[in-house]
């Protein structure tokens, strides 16, 4: 583009010039060719006067002067010689070689002037006894301003009407030219209005329509990109939303299984289905355990939505990460047991001191339990953690025997209201998509990462910050 | 005395069911998969099904529309879900009624 504007331009002077000098030469020619015309007629009459003046002079030593007066009148100067030798002369000293030679090599006739053109220079001269008088025209510039002025007037007219004639051309092929270059640089400006537009109504699915190569090039290039981007982003947001629905329905679903048990059990106490003394104590504990996993999924919806408004403020303490993890698998062993779960605990002698919040970390791994409880799909279930410190990070797995996650779907583990597919399907659980995610959050927010990876079952790794002693 | 299939695959809700139905004296089996749930019904030993539509193996909608030509028996369905689109769908496969 720079080079096309700059090969713009400089055709438009070049060509502003190149008019300019032709009108200029054609006006001057034009002129000179009327001047010479003119003088050309004035001179045929002069030199015919010129001559008339020589026929009838006397010749005589003292008399040049007035001879030269009478020639005067009519421009012209005098040249005399006699004998070869210059005696009288009133000429421009430049024009003094010219009618010496003249003087010296023509054969004038003898007393009767006649009209010659030597070199273009005309001339009126004869011989008389032993002089050779020469009359020359005055020559033309030297007095341009004093005695032609009319002719310096018409070549400032000329000059004039050549400029308007120069500016006129100018104008006209600046205007063709930037009319060129300005529908040049405007194609790809209407190219990207178009694609905006196009984007303003919803379509990403076009490229800008732009084929040059030039500095335009790069930018409908990072349009494009923008536009792809664009599209992405538009995509994750529907995949979110989706997500956000699928939330909801659920979450009503998941409350709503519970509810109907609860609801159903009570009306069974109530219509006295219910008709043996263990039967009432059964319904009532299947009633209650119910209530109580409806407030369990409330609580960490509540959570949720307490971590997504703001921070969640973590109290951290000093604690030893294998020491709370061996507390946590002593208080889950006998209800996970009840699930048909194993939970055992690897190499935490140590001392393994890190900063924690209790609260938060208790329910890190009551979530990854769950989890595990839900989606791994073994029998039994066994369920590994392992603390070891690993250069200046406690790390803590937690290993299942489960199926594991399809490898394409682990990146997607910790996102918010993802479920995998067959989690999704799967009836064996009010899971809400959000537990990994709140994992996640709450490791972050101490510092530490998570991550997960398929290793016989499904693995998810923490390292926490190690704390010095 | 008349057979009643019950096909659920949650427990509590399956016992309940169970125990209204046996306190008015009908006989109660209940099947907790959709592929058992449409070999229980094809063997023609009942006389009412309550079919759940969340089932595993193949879901109530499946169960229905596997059964219906083959035996006639009124089918119940049962659900927790409420959109009226899940209700004409049943209805459309050939249940007989619908319970939320």
């Amino acid at each position: 583009m720079k080079r096309r504007i700059f090969i713009g331009h400089t055709l438009t002077v070049l060509a502003a010039l190149v008019a300019l000098l032709l009108v200029n030469s054609f006006v001057a020619r034009r002129v000179g060719e009327r001047y010479r015309d003119q003088l050309a007629a004035s001179m045929d009459t002069r030199s015919a006067q010129a001559q008339v003046i020589l026929d009838n002079w006397q010749p005589a030593s003292d008399t040049w002067p007035q001879l030269d007066e009478a020639l005067h009148e009519l421009e012209y100067g005098l040249y005399v010689t006699l004998a070869g030798h210059q005696i009288y002369t009133s000429l421009d000293p430049f024009q003094m070689d010219q009618a010496r030679r003249a003087a010296a090599e023509l054969d004038w006739p003898e007393e009767m002037a006649i009209s010659i053109q030597t070199d273009g220079i005309p001339m009126v001269g004869l011989k008389s006894g032993p002089y050779t008088i020469l009359a020359l025209p005055k020559p033309e510039g030297f007095e341009f301003w004093g005695q032609h002025r009319p002719q310096s007037e018409a070549t400032m007219q000329a000059l004039i009407a050549s400029g308007i004639a120069g500016i006129a051309v100018i104008v006209l092929l600046s205007l063709i030219f930037t009319n060129r270059q300005a529908k040049q640089l405007l194609r790809p400006i209407n190219a990207l209005t178009e694609a905006a537009r196009r984007i303003e109504r919803g379509d990403y699915s076009q490229p800008v329509d732009y084929q040059g190569q030039d500095e335009f090039t790069e930018v409908c290039a990072a349009f494009d990109h923008m536009q792809r981007h664009l599209l992405a982003e538009r995509e994750k947001n529907a995949d979110y939303e989706r997500a956000r629905t699928d939330l909801v329905a659920g979450i009503s679903h998941d409350l709503r299984t519970p509810l109907t048990s609860v609801k159903g059990y009570l009306k069974g106490l109530q219509d006295g289905v219910a008709n043996t003394p263990e039967r009432r104590a059964q319904y009532l504990d299947i009633a209650y355990r119910k209530a109580c996993s409806m407030e369990t999924l409330l609580q960490r919806l509540f959570y949720f939505s307490k971590m997504e408004t703001g921070k969640i403020p973590l109290s951290l303490s000093r604690v030893d990460l294998g020491e709370f993890v061996r507390q946590f698998v002593q208080e889950s062993q006998e209800e996970l047991s009840a699930k048909g779960a194993v939970l055992s605990l690897r190499g935490a002698p140590a001392p393994h001191p890190v900063r924690l919040d209790a609260e938060q970390m208790h329910r890190v791994l009551t979530n990854l339990t769950d989890n595990a409880l839900r989606y791994a799909g073994a029998e039994p279930l066994e369920l590994t953690l392992t603390v070891w410190r690993e250069r200046d990070a406690e790390r803590l797995r937690f290993a299942d025997n489960g199926r594991g996650v399809p490898e394409e779907q682990l990146p997607h583990l910790f996102e918010q209201f993802w479920r995998g597919d067959q989690a999704r399907g799967s009836r064996n659980g009010e899971g809400s998509g959000l537990g990994l995610y709140i994992v996640k959050h709450i490791i972050e927010a101490h510092g530490g990462t998570v991550s997960a990876r398929n290793d016989h079952g499904l693995t998810f790794e923490i390292a926490l910050p190690a704390e010095e002693e | 005395m008349s057979r009643i299939l019950i096909a659920e695959d949650d427990a509590e809700i399956a016992m309940l069911e169970r125990d209204y139905l046996e306190i008015e004296g009908f006989e109660t089996h209940t099947v907790e998969d959709g592929n058992a749930a449409v070999s229980a019904a094809l063997s023609g030993e009942y006389d009412l099904i309550l079919l759940d539509l969340m089932l595993p193996g193949c879901d109530g909608y499946e169960v229905c529309r596997r059964i219906r030509d083959k035996v006639d028996v009124p089918i119940l369905m049962v659900t927790a879900r409420t959109e009226s689109v899940d209700k004409i769908r049943g209805l459309g496969l050939g249940a007989d009624d619908y319970i939320a």
